[in-house]
């Protein structure tokens, strides 16, 4: 695949793609489930230790500029670990995009194409992804950077209109559903900030590897900015039925909401948009995976693995039978993986590669004095 | 020429939707939905509900069903609503659409019985729109349905969706939606309410035992008002429900106190004692500050809540006899309008924290700042203890002018 050099705002808009469609769907509904009332203080409390989680990464990532992390996974132990995080990262990539791929067709599914089994929703997705990972990947990320944009526009307007109704009462008790449950299990919460795993990659894709630094902290401060306030403007406005409902709670606020008597159902607007920004997020996944298949397999052209990413996310998608079933991979299958290979495997890696290099650098010093 | 090839592919995928339009999965055209503008629930005789649906005749001349001023009303009896809309479609050929209804009429009888079920099965319906209006009807909803034709409107969807706003000039309603009454349902702090709504049919005799002549023309309920007209809806006062069940109702003076504590009365007329002339009333105009406020404090373990309203005014009836709008004589006014609105006020609190046991203003939600978790807050089960709370009311009036007039 044809490598398309990333500028900084087309990196942004890439990390900033992935929490947006979960935010969109059911991020604050896991909020609201582990903290209650409380959920706007476990949403500033992950993001604070995103932070500082991104922070260190900057930190362990300064010694490898312009590589990723299958670059470092290879420094640190050769092909075997860069092929093991490789296929790892393909399984991610895979098991994100086809939960919330399934999860948005449900929607739709329910809201608006009753009569159309859920198959063919998926596949309209698919399509769009595979065509436009077969054009290349400077169509996606041009495409991304658009549909970001508009999509933060598109939650700033609901933050801005749904204020009137905002009730400040609903953030008592203060605490929700316990200081243990926001600090303590409330913690698991970081998956929120799964956009990390494309920093993890985009480093080589940038058209100056400097910026990586700007890039992802106004990445992570857009992503938790945007994730605060979706979680507060749910909470000032109905907190205690955000967990009662299916559906996504960004698509109820907006349905509950009325928008003076002209503008009516403006929900299929916002649902426009939000279907955009899947289709652009089901696209990047599948660019990434084939990414990274080049890289651990040495292909020149990984194009043609986008058929079978593309068949494998279908498949993928259509796995859970039920609600039950679908829950447990979104709930604890993509929370725990994520959790696991982002916040631990990857930082793991970064650790020993740091720690490599170091011992690497000691020993050439002491050559150097021993040859003096 | 690559560009040539993918041009070719969105041609041909572009060609390929048109052969869709012949594909078994496709929603059903206008023509084959059935538009239901209000439903009606009752209780059964012998199946549990009796579900009635005002369907939409949709007019030759216009292009959406809901542009209708032509209705049927059609009742079903069966065992819930799902089933009921089942058979229905059944017996009219046409699917039964819900997302143009604007009205959830539930009749006295049933709404005593519980409506959880029904207003959590509307909600889990797609169609519905959680802005669709509830309300609780003192005779029959399928009466209620027969009998609401549009008056000084056209369209009858447009009728439903403007009857309830009257409420933003007289205060002697409130525009409830099914996601208030569900939100009021799964909350902790509140209790629940809706319209309180009926038909209008002979003009209705004055009641003469009233304590001021004042109140004479603010205590009525829906079916209650002395109009003289043909039968049609009326939406006057509000039915209280403690848990999911209806418990009580409340008249149109009674709901403009509420809505004068929560916060959200637009103006409304009032007619209060007159300073000047006993036995007389004088009628003010009143429009609520944003200045009003609530407070609750917990006193031995028992509520005390203070409301503190502020009010504008403008002074409406002058007559011959009238006095000059001066300041001393409406400092009298405000001094009679200040001690009758705390008195209805006062008069309304006890009732809904004695009589009916039922915090329907959410005071609750200005005690749960004094709690640390959900948990300490539903173990303290506001809403046992709001029949133990003692009120504090103080309202301020102050009179602007008259409109035209300040002396005759």
């Amino acid at each position: 695949m044809d490598l398309y050099k990333v500028g900084k705002i087309e990196a942004i808009a890439l990390v900033v793609i992935v929490m947006l469609n979960h935010l969109v769907l059911n991020l604050p509904k896991i909020f609201f489930n582990t903290a209650g009332c409380a959920a706007w203080i476990n949403a500033i409390f992950v993001f604070a230790i995103a932070l500082i989680f991104l922070f260190i990464i900057l930190k362990l990532f300064k010694n490898f500029n312009g590589m990723d992390i299958l670059d470092v996974s290879y420094f640190v132990g050769g092909n075997t670990l860069k092929n093991i995080i490789g296929f790892l990262f393909i399984a991610f990539f895979m098991l994100i995009a086809s939960a919330l791929l399934r999860d948005f067709s449900r929607s739709l599914n329910i809201i608006y194409f009753r009569n159309i089994p859920i198959y063919l929703v998926i596949i309209v997705f698919l399509l769009v992804a595979l065509l436009a990972n077969r054009i290349g990947s400077n169509v996606i990320i041009k495409t991304t950077t658009i549909i970001t944009t508009i999509v933060l526009i598109n939650l700033g307007v609901t933050f801005f209109l749904t204020a009137p109704q905002f009730e400040f009462n609903n953030i008592f008790p203060i605490l929700g559903k316990g200081a243990k449950e926001i600090f303590l299990s409330g913690s698991t919460n970081i998956f929120a900030f799964s956009g990390f795993c494309v920093l993890y990659f985009i480093m080589p894709m940038l058209k100056s590897s400097k910026e990586f630094n700007k890039i992802a902290i106004w990445s992570i401060v857009i992503s938790g900015i945007y994730l605060v306030f979706c979680i507060l403007s749910l909470l000032l406005s109905f907190s205690y039925v955000v967990d009662a409902y299916d559906l996504s709670p960004m698509y109820l606020i907006i349905r509950t909401t009325q928008f003076g008597k002209f503008l009516q159902r403006p929900e299929s607007l916002f649902m426009f948009f939000w279907i955009l920004s899947l289709m652009s997020y089901v696209s990047i996944c599948i660019m990434f995976s084939c990414n990274i298949f080049q890289k651990i397999t040495n292909t020149r052209k990984s194009q043609v693995m986008a058929y079978f990413f593309t068949s494998l996310l279908y498949f993928g998608a259509l796995i859970p039978r039920n609600i039950s079933q679908f829950k447990f991979i979104e709930d604890v299958i993509y929370k725990y993986f994520s959790i696991i290979l982002i916040f631990f495997i990857s930082m793991g890696i970064l650790i020993l590669a740091n720690l490599k290099y170091h011992r690497k650098n000691m020993k050439l010093e002491g050559r150097k004095l021993n040859e003096k | 020429m690559k560009n040539k090839k993918y041009i070719v592919l969105l041609l041909i995928i572009t060609s390929c939707t048109f052969s869709l339009t012949g594909c078994q999965y496709k929603s059903p055209g206008i023509d084959e939905s059935a538009y239901v503008v209000a439903l009606g629930i009752d209780v059964g005789e012998n199946s549990r509900i009796i579900v009635s649906f005002q369907i939409l005749i949709p007019s030759s001349f216009s292009g959406e069903a809901s542009q209708s001023d032509k209705s049927i009303v059609n009742s079903v009896e069966c065992t819930s609503i799902e089933s009921g809309i089942n058979i229905m479609n059944s017996y009219i050929s046409k699917e039964i659409n819900l997302s143009h209804c604007k009205a959830i009429v539930i009749s006295e009888k049933f709404a005593s019985q519980g409506i959880s079920e029904t207003i959590f099965t509307l909600m889990n319906d797609v169609q519905i729109r959680p802005d669709c209006n509830i309300i609780v009807s003192r005779c029959t909803a399928s009466y209620f349905l027969e009998n609401s034709k549009p008056v000084l409107e056209k369209l009858t969807a447009r009728y439903y969706d403007i009857a309830p706003t009257s409420s933003e000039y007289t205060g002697y309603t409130q525009n409830l939606t099914l996601n208030d009454i569900f939100y009021s349902l799964n909350s902790y702090t509140e209790n629940a309410i809706a319209i309180l709504g009926g038909i209008n049919e002979d003009s209705n005799e004055i009641p003469n035992n009233t304590l001021f002549s004042a109140e004479q023309d603010s205590s009525y309920k829906a079916n209650e008002t002395p109009i003289d007209s043909k039968p049609n809806m009326e939406n006057m006062g509000l039915a209280v429900f403690k848990d999911d069940m209806l418990v009580g109702e409340l008249n149109s003076i009674e709901t403009l106190c509420h809505l004068l504590i929560v916060n959200e009365l637009n103006t409304c007329v009032l007619s209060i004692p007159s300073p000047f002339v006993e036995g007389d009333t004088i009628d003010i105009k009143v429009i609520p500050t944003p200045s009003s406020k609530n407070k609750v404090e917990l006193i031995n373990g028992s509520p005390y809540i203070t409301c503190n309203i502020s009010l504008t005014a403008r002074v409406l009836s002058l007559n011959e006899t009238s006095v000059s709008l001066t300041d001393e004589n409406m400092k009298k006014i405000e001094k009679y309008a200040n001690s009758y609105i705390e008195y209805q006020i006062e008069k309304y609190l006890y009732k809904t924290s004695k009589d009916l046991g039922c915090d329907i203003d959410n005071f609750g939600k200005y005690l749960t700042k004094h709690f640390a978790t959900e948990e300490d807050w539903k173990n303290f089960n506001w809403i046992g203890n709001y029949n133990n709370a003692f009120f504090n009311v103080n309202v301020s009036t102050s009179i602007i002018s008259g409109n035209l007039l300040i002396k005759t």
